[in-house]
């Protein structure tokens, strides 16, 4: 029963050079270079001031003060400190949840409407109610992350089982297979790609209400930090904080989420990489 | 036919010498005003609304009131108004490079060190808050950074706490009332209208103190410094109607109450009026010792807990001249006005020196 998916369609991977690695990391910085080349150009030959945009090395000196003074770990922390939590809240409850509705075709059916509604409201449309139940701090941040991540996983699992195919769930049962089976061999794995693209997709959902909802309901993080240096024209603490914000992003979703999300299609998908 | 070349003749005549109920008058200097959605920042609507801009001169337009001090300054910087009311955020523009004058006082006190009466903490039943010093082990709403974080500030002072006594928490001043309903804080502290929208919503709510003289209250009436040197009567025509409408608020809280409800868009009525009576001793356009102090203390706390980069000298930033002028020559507008005590008055090439 380890063996899931309609096709299987092998695609050769060979190992990966030392040189073709440097080659797409190559790639990946020329651009952030080519644009600090392009803003340091800027700066210099228009003589921008500082209060309307800050030069890479303000925002270089911004960085050292913030890291010196312990608040950037600070606000990094707090920031994903929430996205974590909220975010594994959501994934435990809304994956089961997920799995249950979709088990009966016309309970999903009816469901997939409403979650596909709730999906598109972003964590930051949340936010009045947020604070209206929770207060201010955490609880707001939490729920707004479990929210931006929740009805997407949610609505990706229903899709995910719905399309594991009927005769394979029959196949299954035909050999004996139980419910415990068909839920743990036949019906996790085969929707597994669909909810890791779902997390995939929350995560993002949620890195941008949570930065929302520090600008509003919280004394800490960098949604925080950024809209408290609009109030003083600290253009060089807004531009790290909406450095910091993407770097994070692009970190999380390359070195955790991307992976994560391209095993499970090799293993439990459509592709496989050969061995 | 005789009667149509006497027409002609009329008719040439009148185009030569121009006709004078369309061109004879000279076409009053037009400013655009900025002005922030708050209680305290009435004076430039009522001075529109009762005539007094036209009564002196000037055709003044007001722009859709702005959401923060900062959208008002960006729109300064901009050319889209030409002066504008704001208090914290001055600070920050200056200290990066805004050139930017005080004209006069929006909301604040030129005769003394306080002029906070817009401000007040409230609470809710249950926190046993009776006095500013049952605040020590509370959460309190207010917004960093801003006048409301300052009172604050002051306020723990006064009652000798310290900030490691209280946990304060960021948070809007449109929100504070929902956060104090909730439980979410024990206290708000904050300007009008949300103390009043609190008062009137929450049932059991009360002010645990309102003004104080915690603070030197800053509200200034503001235009970049070029644009104030090449029009200075203008600028004193400006201030001068504003004192007028300062004085008519003074004497007229409801009819003021009714401007407000029309320019600040869903407030009730009732709300208006408290938050319009609880204002009027802030009413106070003229520039004294006063104002420079409170600018310097508060740009310094604010530096203090790490807000801001650097300080400034507050006399570059004070343009006083064209205030003086109006003071002098129209001291009817200020009649009903506490008098500036002698040590406090300032005069032409007048310069501050911080205690």
């Amino acid at each position: 029963m380890r063996q899931t998916g309609a096709a299987v369609l092998r695609v050769p991977r060979p190992p990966r050079r030392l040189a073709e690695v440097a080659r797409a990391v190559a790639w990946f910085v020329a651009p952030f270079v080519a644009l600090g080349l392009v803003w340091t150009a800027v700066i210099e030959v228009y003589d921008v001031p500082l209060r309307v945009f800050p030069a890479p090395t303000d925002v270089a000196g911004a960085l050292r003060q913030q890291a010196a003074s312990g608040a950037l770990g600070n606000h990094i922390w707090q920031s994903l400190r929430r996205v974590f939590v909220g975010g594994t809240l959501a994934i435990l409850t809304s994956v089961p949840l997920g799995v249950a509705v979709s088990t009966n075709r016309v309970v999903a059916a009816f469901f997939a409407p409403i979650l596909r509604f709730f999906s598109v409201l972003a964590g930051i449309a949340w936010i009045p109610l947020a604070t209206l139940w929770f207060g201010y701090g955490f609880g707001a941040i939490t729920f707004i992350i479990f929210n931006a991540v929740f009805f997407v996983v949610v609505y990706n699992t229903m899709l995910g089982v719905s399309r594991i195919p009927l005769a394979l769930r029959n196949a299954a049962r035909s050999l004996g297979a139980g419910p415990w089976q068909i839920l743990t061999e036949v019906l996790l794995p085969g929707a597994l790609p669909n909810i890791v693209t779902g997390i995939r997709t929350g995560m993002g959902f949620a890195w941008r209400g949570l930065i929302a909802a520090e600008i509003i309901a919280t004394n800490a993080g960098l949604g925080y930090m950024l809209f408290l240096a609009r109030d003083f024209y600290r253009t060089e603490v807004i531009v790290l904080g909406m450095i910091l914000i993407g770097a994070i992003w692009v970190a999380l979703d390359r070195l955790v989420l991307a992976p994560l999300e391209r095993r499970t299609i090799e293993r439990w998908g459509l592709t496989r990489r050969v061995t | 036919m005789r009667r149509k070349g006497v027409v002609i003749v009329l008719t040439a005549l009148l185009l030569a010498v121009g006709a004078p109920w369309t061109s004879g008058a000279p076409a009053l200097p037009k400013i655009r005003v900025g002005i922030v959605a708050a209680i305290d920042q009435l004076g430039t609507p009522v001075a529109l609304d009762r005539g007094f801009f036209e009564k002196w001169g000037l055709d003044v337009t007001i722009a859709t009131p702005f959401p923060t001090g900062v959208d008002l300054l960006n729109a300064l910087q901009a050319g889209e108004i030409q002066m504008g009311q704001v208090g914290v955020p001055l600070i920050g523009a200056v200290l990066r490079g805004m050139d930017l004058v005080i004209l006069g006082n929006y909301s604040g006190s030129s005769s003394r060190l306080g002029g906070d009466n817009t401000m007040a903490v409230v609470s809710r039943p249950g926190t046993n808050i009776t006095s500013i010093r049952d605040l020590r082990g509370k959460r309190i709403a207010v917004s960093f950074g801003t006048i409301s974080h300052l009172y604050i500030l002051g306020v723990l002072e006064r009652a000798r706490l310290s900030v490691n006594d209280v946990t304060l928490v960021n948070t809007p001043p449109a929100e504070m009332p929902v956060a104090l309903r909730g439980g979410a804080v024990d206290a708000f502290a904050t300007w009008d209208p949300w103390p009043v929208i609190a008062l009137r919503e929450i049932p059991g709510t009360y002010e645990v103190v309102r003004g104080g003289g915690f603070i030197g209250f800053m509200g200034f009436i503001v235009a970049t410094r070029q644009w104030a040197l090449q029009n200075q009567e203008t600028v004193e025509k400006f201030l001068a109607a504003r004192a007028e409408a300062d004085q008519f608020m003074r004497a007229n809280p409801v009819k003021t109450a009714e401007i407000a409800v029309r320019w600040l868009t869903g407030m009730r009525p009732e709300v208006a009026l408290r938050g319009v009576r609880n204002n009027l001793p802030t009413l106070d356009i003229r520039i004294s010792y006063y104002n420079y102090l409170a600018l310097h203390n508060g740009m310094t706390t604010l530096h203090r807990l790490g807000f801001l980069p650097g300080v400034f000298d507050v006399n570059k930033v004070f343009h006083p001249e064209p205030m003086l002028n109006v003071m002098r020559r129209y001291p009817n507008l200020f009649s009903d006005l506490p008098p500036i005590p002698p040590s406090a008055m300032v005069g032409p090439g007048y310069v501050f020196k911080a205690p």
